[in-house]
């Protein structure tokens, strides 16, 4: 199902930041040289994340064109203060590849080509620097037990529904919906609490 | 949040597809909604989006991706999208120019506070196409289309309403703006209601401010005759 595990190490607050004002230069200027640098970094790892689903080495690298593609035109939504780089660019990759798995097994889909833009939602009330969020996620994550770990990332990283979680993890159905639940609330309680 | 007067739980909180039944509870709290068709998608999106929830699961998404082993690119992916996006630039400043001749840019600037997905769906939608008349003060804009499912903005002139009338199959509609009364309960800004066979409402907008919803319905299959005779019957 998953080749690599996400092993790597996440990008530090200050690189998170940099990457965040790359892409507001995008958005705003254009800025084809801020663009690269952006490139240099998230399209390998854009083709890593869809290369999980698709094992089709050239249809993955053309999702991952059509992502950073994407990226480019979407650059003036993006708003530092509400999500950063990585969020921003993950949501336009996960939504793509959807689009690509509904193009597949419908080719007369009718309807918008794009099942729904990035959005920019509202600010929360108590609202944490974007960069400093998906820090606390990375950690909070790493504090959890294995197998909430690798429920949640099944779940919402690779897509897979719950069913089919089920079926690879040898779980009752029942067990991955209540495992799920239960490791979503407490990274959102880790994030919410100070 | 969800508005579920006059409906009985079970019915209420879970998601009918065909022979599928999803907890909407998973739906919205764990976001695997990647299995949504796109109607039922784009309004669980726009909820978020008004509920003003921070993209806790993308967050999480973004943190995994950076944890990526980067994936070696083909020496010519960096020109092919550098290409992709010159030509993209050169036919942007043609295209603008023709948005600005239609005349379809009228009510753009009233969708201007709606949630960003659905705003964007819109106005590609009025390019292709105009609202259409559904009733008195009642229009309506097609979004998108999944199988049998389809998700359309509906737009009520304040005070206006329909007649009394009856679901062939389940319907979801999200306030998105303004509020409106269907003789059980007011729904206003990110309520949520879901009406079945069965389930006959009135639906009027609130005075003083236009009313803005997204009605995802599941027309069923058409199996015939008989089915069009049902619905001119039922049809007030």
């Amino acid at each position: 199902m998953s080749e690599g595990e996400n092993t790597g190490a996440s990008l530090s607050e200050s690189e998170r930041a940099r990457y965040s004002a790359l892409l507001e230069a995008v958005g705003r200027r254009r800025d084809k040289a801020a663009f690269a640098a952006l490139f240099q970094y998230y399209a390998p790892r854009v083709k890593a994340f869809l290369r999980r689903m698709a094992a089709d080495d050239a249809l993955a690298e053309e999702i991952a064109q059509d992502v950073m593609v994407t990226v480019w035109r979407k650059a003036e939504q993006f708003d530092a203060r509400q999500a950063s780089a990585s969020t921003w660019i993950f949501r336009i990759a996960r939504n793509r590849r959807i689009d690509a798995a509904r193009r597949a097994a419908r080719p007369d889909l009718d309807g918008n080509d794009e099942a729904f833009q990035p959005s920019a939602p509202a600010a929360p009330d108590d609202a944490l620097e974007a960069a400093e969020t998906e820090g606390r996620v990375r950690e909070a994550l790493k504090n959890l037990p294995p197998e909430q770990i690798r429920l949640v990332t099944l779940a919402y990283y690779e897509g897979l529904s719950h069913t089919e979680i089920a079926e690879c993890t040898n779980l009752p159905l029942g067990t991955v919906k209540s495992r799920i639940r239960l490791a979503f609330n407490k990274l959102r309680g880790l994030l919410s609490d100070d | 949040m969800w508005n579920n007067i006059g409906v009985t739980p079970d019915v209420f909180g879970s998601l009918e597809i065909g022979y599928t039944v999803i907890a909407l509870e998973d739906v919205l709290t764990v976001g695997t909604g990647v299995r949504l068709p796109a109607p039922l998608a784009l309004l669980v999106e726009s909820k978020r989006v008004l509920d003003g929830e921070a993209p806790f699961a993308d967050v999480l998404g973004g943190a995994l991706l950076e944890a990526e082993t980067p994936d070696a690119l083909h020496p010519d992916f960096l020109d092919a999208v550098m290409r992709e996006i010159d030509s993209l630039e050169e036919g942007l400043g043609a295209r603008k120019a023709l948005k600005g001749a239609r005349g379809g840019a009228r009510r753009l600037s009233e969708l201007a506070q709606l949630p960003e997905p659905v705003r964007a769906m819109a106005a590609e939608s009025l390019s292709r196409g105009g609202w259409r008349f559904a009733a008195l003060g009642i229009s309506t804009l097609p979004l998108v289309r999944e199988d049998s499912m389809v998700a359309e903005l509906i737009r009520i002139e304040p005070g206006a309403g329909v007649a009394q009338h009856d679901h062939l199959g389940r319907e979801y509609t999200l306030v998105l703006q303004g509020a409106y009364n269907d003789g059980l309960a007011t729904f206003s800004r990110g309520d949520v209601s879901s009406r079945g066979p069965g389930d006959l409402h009135r639906p009027r907008a609130l005075e003083g401010e236009i009313c803005f919803t997204l009605a995802v319905s599941e027309a069923p299959m058409v199996f015939g005759n008989f089915l069009d005779v049902l619905q001119k019957l039922t049809r007030h």
